[in-house]
């Protein structure tokens, strides 16, 4: 934009064209506002999903998943604790579809112990439940009942996995080799929708702030009483005395009712969960979230969003722990911090701390994904620089996500 | 707040700088959307819009001189309105009919002659030339974009913005001329005095 032009009729035309004012809606802002937030949203959501969805992909489709192989450490394992070496199985049998797995890998066992690509498998090459395929059983009962006292041998208790003996003790993959399912952390991916149970609204209302306000007293003339005779002229007694009190500027502390930041109180999360025991987990991990807090900064109101980022630690009670459907409870802490605000000037916030109290429930939807919701009721235990109806009323949250076990 | 103050704070996402951002510059922006947008909904909605944009991009504004802020809002305004395709061959088609509008050239003219003629007048006969032309006359006259901006904001080639003016000015001369001669579609008798001296 920077050609210049001559002072000709066009420039005329320029000027009055530029000198007509356009009024503004007074709905304009409001409706500005609306879609930065709905933009943002999105923005936000898109970049959350094309983070998410790599780590979901990569959790679904990788590498360890698709390398079930059968592990090849019990058997040799087995041969060493029970001092005899399980006969491999006759030539016949190789040229089967198992033909191809080595004889090292080939593992008498229960059912479970074989990887699920055998699965894949014709029926008729399946294990049975003693873990021999069922085409073996007639063919060569030698196999089994030469691996079987094995099982029973004197050291049979190093191989518990073995022996049947742990409905859940059963490693499936190689690297996961003596933890159980139950056993292995499971990461979660939180998204959390938070609102208030009293108070005011979670997206609005008033808060009332303290302001200081400077107000000017006009000079004015008060009267301090009456005149008095004095000596030879009593003709002023009795005539009223006034004092004049000059203008006056002084500050007053005045209550305003500042409108809430029209925000949704959302928040995000990332979280490990680790079991200690069948029934009892620890999770913590690192949450994000965004709240409405007024304050004040040079004597005038302010609406702002805080965002906190908080790290909870919780412990959670898991019933029927190995079905698709399980109800959970638990009970934990959370310290935040609030690092940046948004639609004013940040103030010394200290580190906030809350507990909370939780049920809920989780389903699995594929191998190893489960999705969750728990209603969480929370309490804040300090107060936050920011005026706010949260850390004075406990709340309401509700959370909802996907965990995947690692 | 000066410019630089309130595009920093914008950047910073501060609601009040925003709103203020809004204030100081919605007419203006919204009465440049009303030279490009079809109707007054369509240039709140085009206003509305750029203003989304500009708080999304307004941390790659630099500061380099007095209004320099405008400057860059209306630019972004700009390429936000010209950013359809669509738009963008439809205007190129109509300039490139050169038959739309009479190449003879007028007698101009003067700054004074112009300058008196109504504001309601001015805006009306440069709402009656083809869009395509009214498009190069608006964003070289009133937005002062030289040829090979417009060119590069409409897709068009320099020579076609340029020669797309000289048909423009021309034929608005011509309406101006004829006003204050009295005559034309524009001039009404007994609505707007004679303003030929």
């Amino acid at each position: 934009m920077k050609h210049v032009t001559n002072k000709d009729w066009t420039d005329a035309v320029r000027e009055r064209i530029l000198s007509d004012g356009t009024a503004l809606s007074s709905a304009g802002w409001a409706a500005v506002e609306r879609r930065v937030r709905r933009s943002a949203a999105l923005r936000h959501g898109g970049l959350a999903a094309a983070v998410l969805l790599p780590v979901i992909a990569l959790l679904l489709w990788s590498p360890w998943r698709q390398a079930a192989t059968p592990p090849a450490a019990p058997a040799p394992r087995l041969a060493e604790s029970s001092g005899s070496v399980p006969p491999e199985p006759p030539a016949s049998l190789r040229s089967g579809p198992l033909a191809a797995t080595s004889p090292s890998n080939f593992i008498p066992g229960p059912a479970s112990v074989i990887p699920d690509v055998i699965g894949d498998l014709p029926l008729a090459a399946r294990p049975a439940d003693n873990g021999v395929p069922a085409d073996m059983d007639e063919t060569a009962p030698s196999v089994a009942e030469e691996a079987s006292p094995s099982f029973s041998g004197a050291d049979s208790h190093h191989s518990p996995a073995l022996t049947g003996e742990a409905e859940e003790g059963i490693p499936i993959r190689a690297w996961d080799e003596g933890k159980t399912a139950r056993q292995r952390p499971r990461l979660a991916l939180r998204v959390h929708a938070a609102t208030a149970v009293r108070g005011v609204s979670v997206a609005g209302g008033m808060l009332p702030l303290t302001v200081m306000k400077q107000i000017t007293e006009e000079g004015h003339w008060i009267e301090v009483g009456s005149a008095v005779s004095t000596g030879d002229d009593p003709s002023g007694a009795g005539d009223k005395v006034m004092v004049y009190v000059p203008s006056e500027t002084k500050w007053v502390s005045e209550t305003v009712q500042t409108p809430q930041a029209p925000v949704f109180p959302m928040a995000v999360g990332i979280s490990l969960d680790v079991p200690i025991s069948r029934h009892w987990a620890l999770t913590t991990g690192l949450d994000y979230c965004q709240r409405p807090g007024n304050s004040v900064y040079n004597n005038q109101p302010q609406s702002l969003v805080v965002h906190y980022f908080g790290v909870p630690v919780e412990i959670h009670c898991l019933f029927w722990p190995e079905s698709r459907f399980r109800v959970f409870a638990g009970a934990g802490v959370k310290v935040e911090k609030s690092l940046f605000v948004t639609g004013g000037e940040p103030l010394q916030d200290p580190f906030l701390f809350s507990a909370n109290l939780q049920a809920g429930a989780d389903v699995r939807i594929l191998p190893g994904i489960r999705l969750y919701v728990a209603p969480v009721l929370s309490q804040f235990l300090n107060k936050s620089a920011y005026n706010n109806t949260w850390d004075t009323n406990p709340h309401v949250s509700l959370r909802m996500g996907m965990s995947f076990e690692l | 707040m000066d410019e630089q103050e309130l595009a920093i704070r914008c950047a910073r996402g501060d609601g009040a700088a925003r709103r203020e951002l809004y204030e100081t510059y919605g007419s203006r922006l919204l009465a440049l959307c009303r030279r490009y947008a079809s109707d007054s909904a369509e240039a709140e909605d085009l206003m509305q819009d750029a203003f989304v944009k500009i708080f999304r991009v307004i941390g790659r504004f630099r500061w380099t001189r007095p209004s320099s802020l405008y400057s860059w809002m209306a630019r972004v305004t700009l390429n936000l309105a010209f950013d359809s395709a669509k738009k963008r061959r439809r205007l190129a088609r109509e300039l490139a009919d050169v038959e739309s509008l009479s190449a003879l050239p007028a007698d101009e003219p003067g700054y004074d002659e112009a300058a008196s003629v109504p504001l309601d007048v001015l805006q009306a006969m440069i709402a009656s030339l083809p869009e395509g032309y009214r498009t190069v006359f608006n964003l070289y006259c009133i937005e002062e974009l030289s040829h090979k901006e417009i060119a590069a904001l409409l897709g068009i080639k320099e020579r076609s913005s340029s020669a797309s003016l000289a048909r423009a000015r021309a034929s608005l001369a011509r309406s101006i001329r004829q006003f204050l001669n009295g005559e034309g579609p524009f001039f009404v008798r007994g609505t707007f005095p004679k303003m030929k001296q």
